[in-house]
């Protein structure tokens, strides 16, 4: 199942592209990533490897490299939320090196309450990295009063 | 934290690098601009508490990283649609 995502540059300089992803290779093939200025209330979250457990697909683990490193739930980003466009500002492209919207690899962290099993994606501050270079770091997307940080996972509720 | 006054158009320089102008006065808003670094991440602050929020309720203890099973089902059914 094939969906779009578009990406979608700061209206200074407009980068509209869209993407179509399967599965992403980044997430299974156990690359390890950097994020050179941590994750927003996190700056030392910096070399991270995604590791998965079969049962327990589409989501992933997204865990710092050293024995008591921090570790988030993320999914596999794309197929799951239709009409996802995130615009990224110009200046977070660039510190990236991202070029193109083929580039891109997004991931959402899931937060679980551990007392009622309900969990949330943060839809609106995706972790963005380049493909290329394996880099990324925390986005706060443009269009961020579109998309919540604490949406709903919840299989009873139907999403509009 | 450092507390001080400028009329419109004044601004602060920060660590010679980062600039911030205020470059209106509307009734009870003020509009800044900032000029700075593009390593240097700039959010408004209720934004930036929410999603460090967030970021902190996800963290997961060691030994606490089993993903619900219902949550990996009701997904797996939402693909399927």
């Amino acid at each position: 199942m094939v969906l779009e995502t578009n990406i979608i540059e700061d209206s200074e300089s407009t980068m509209t592209q869209s993407i179509k992803e399967p599965t992403n290779q980044l997430s299974r093939d156990g690359s390890r990533l950097t994020l050179p200025n941590g994750i927003v209330g996190f700056p030392e979250f910096k070399h991270v490897e995604v590791v998965y457990k079969e049962d327990e697909l589409p989501f992933m683990h997204l865990r710092e490299i050293n024995e008591d490193g921090l570790e988030f739930i993320v999914p596999e980003p794309y197929g799951h939320f239709p009409g996802y466009d995130v615009e990224i500002s110009k200046e977070d492209l660039e510190q990236l090196g991202i070029e193109k919207a083929e580039d891109v690899h997004l991931m959402n962290i899931v937060a679980v309450d551990p007392n009622t099993g309900n969990a949330t994606i943060n839809l609106a501050a995706p972790l963005v990295f380049n493909k290329n270079t394996l880099e990324g770091k925390q986005v706060i997307i443009k269009n961020v009063q579109h998309f919540s940080a604490t949406h709903s996972l919840n299989a009873e509720e139907e999403k509009e | 934290m450092l507390v001080l006054s400028r009329k419109a158009q004044e601004g602060v320089i920060i660590n010679d690098n980062i600039e911030i102008k205020i470059a209106q006065i509307d009734g009870d808003t003020v509009k800044l601009a900032i000029k700075a670094p593009k390593e240097v991440s700039i959010h408004r602050k209720e934004v930036y508490e929410s999603v460090k929020k967030g970021n902190e309720a996800a963290f997961k203890d060691k030994g606490e990283t089993k993903v619900p099973f219902a949550l990996v089902e009701g997904l797996k059914k939402k693909q399927v649609r």
